[in-house]
């Protein structure tokens, strides 16, 4: 889980939030001639709710809670559900033949596409509109059934299977994201060690060229002096071998001028070894 | 003493002009060449390469080091300054950068020039900057690692 994925679950949450206030809204609208008081103070409830999550969610600052985000989430679906209940109740009563569960199956595309990321939290707004659906067909009576357009219970199953789906592309979009941020952070990890790495490097190879000249200066026939320099050699042959370990990361480097934090830091380190000394050094 | 035209015995073969802003590296290394009877000509900065005056550029080889310095023109400004004077010399290029750093790769792309890693055995430096065993003296795009 990464902070990417709190934000994320913040978004879905005022999106859903912000989805409640206009989808009861239009519904208030449109569903005005049919609706009951009880309905309509299942609507207030609903704009109510999904107001205040806004309102909340719109005012924290810093880090965003991802398990506030998602109780949020769910939390404004509620008055929702009951709605999309109430609503095909007074449809049945008011209407000789309609077509049932649609603020359902609008609500579960909707939210397979808006879900969070979290495999749970998606499943569970999904099957709370299907469900509802399913449990309200069964307990509606044949006469009022035999009223409503064929298809279902199979439609609403339908809108079910394909929300779970959608709802699967979207977490999967949400793991490669993962994916792609931890691999960059790698990218970005190896890219500084390999500029630390290729920065010892350099500055090591001139004194290292140095002291090997300095050895060359020393060969003379003093068998005291040679034995010397041997040592000095075969030291001198270990400090180039480091070369042979650093090499590799030279080709992770991106070279790109001086304007990264790491070559920043890098030049101001190098300036740090070659102050102390008057020799100047490459 | 290294700088000094009166110094110069014509019984020398070879001149070097060695530039190198480390002047550890560029005295013992001119130490080593006038024991092989090198003449060296020796600056730590194109400003003082260019205040050497005709004899760099009648030098049978100058050995540049890449980097001199943040802020500072680099060899390969040099490089570019002796060519444009018509330097006749081997041009060698001495680096401890790696060779993916931007200014190696552009030296590596000049014709005239060889690449030589820091640190090279002492002998083969002192071999390579004398002129022994490269064929004629001027390998385009040449690189000799350690």
């Amino acid at each position: 889980m990464t902070t990417d994925d709190d934000a994320e679950a913040h978004r879905a949450a005022v999106v859903a939030a912000a989805l409640g206030v206009v989808g009861t809204g239009l519904a208030v609208v449109g569903f005005w001639s049919i609706s009951g008081p009880h309905l309509r103070e299942v609507q207030a409830l609903g704009i109510l709710t999904s107001s205040a999550a806004l309102w909340i969610l719109r005012r924290s600052r810093g880090p965003k809670s991802r398990a506030r985000s998602n109780a949020l989430f769910l939390l404004v679906l509620l008055p929702t559900v009951v709605m999309a209940w109430m609503v095909d109740d007074a449809r049945a009563a008011h209407s000789a033949y309609w077509v049932p569960y649609e603020p359902n199956k609008l609500s579960a595309l909707t939210l397979a596409i808006i879900a969070p990321p979290s495999w749970p939290i998606g499943m569970i707004a999904i099957l709370l509109f299907v469900g509802t659906a399913l449990l309200h067909h069964i307990m509606l009576a044949d006469a009022i059934r035999a009223r409503m357009s064929v298809g279902e219970p199979f439609a609403i199953i339908a809108y079910g299977v394909f929300a779970l789906v959608v709802l699967g592309f979207k977490q999967r979009g949400y793991a490669l994201r993962g994916e792609l941020e931890h691999a960059r952070a790698e990218k970005v990890a190896l890219e500084r060690v390999a500029h630390v790495s290729m920065a010892l490097r350099d500055l090591a190879n001139t004194p290292v060229q140095t002291l090997e000249l300095v050895r060359q200066r020393l060969l003379t026939d003093d068998p005291q002096l040679g034995v010397q320099t041997k040592r000095m050699g075969r030291a001198l042959e270990r400090l180039r071998r480091l070369n042979d370990i650093l090499a590799p990361y030279q080709s992770a480097v991106v070279w790109d001028g001086e304007g990264t934090t790491v070559e920043r830091e890098l030049l101001s380190a190098k300036a740090r070894i070659a102050a102390p000394s008057s020799r100047r050094q490459s | 003493m290294f700088l000094s035209a009166s110094n110069l015995r014509w019984s020398l073969t070879v001149t070097a002009a060695l530039l190198d802003d480390d002047t550890d590296l560029l005295e013992v290394l001119a130490e080593l060449l006038q024991e092989r009877d090198c003449r060296c000509l020796l600056a730590h900065s194109l400003e003082e390469l260019k205040g050497l005056g005709p004899e760099v550029l009648a030098a049978d080889v100058a050995v540049l080091d890449i980097n001199l310095g943040a802020g500072q023109p680099s060899g390969i400004d040099a490089y570019d300054w002796l060519v444009s004077q018509n330097f006749a010399g081997r041009l060698l290029f001495l680096t401890g950068h790696a060779h993916a750093h931007p200014l190696v790769a552009r030296a590596e792309r000049l014709n005239r020039a060889t690449v030589l890693d820091k640190p090279l055995d002492g002998e083969v430096l002192l071999d390579r900057i004398m002129g022994v065993g490269v064929g004629g003296g001027k390998r385009a795009g040449d690189h000799v690692a350690p």
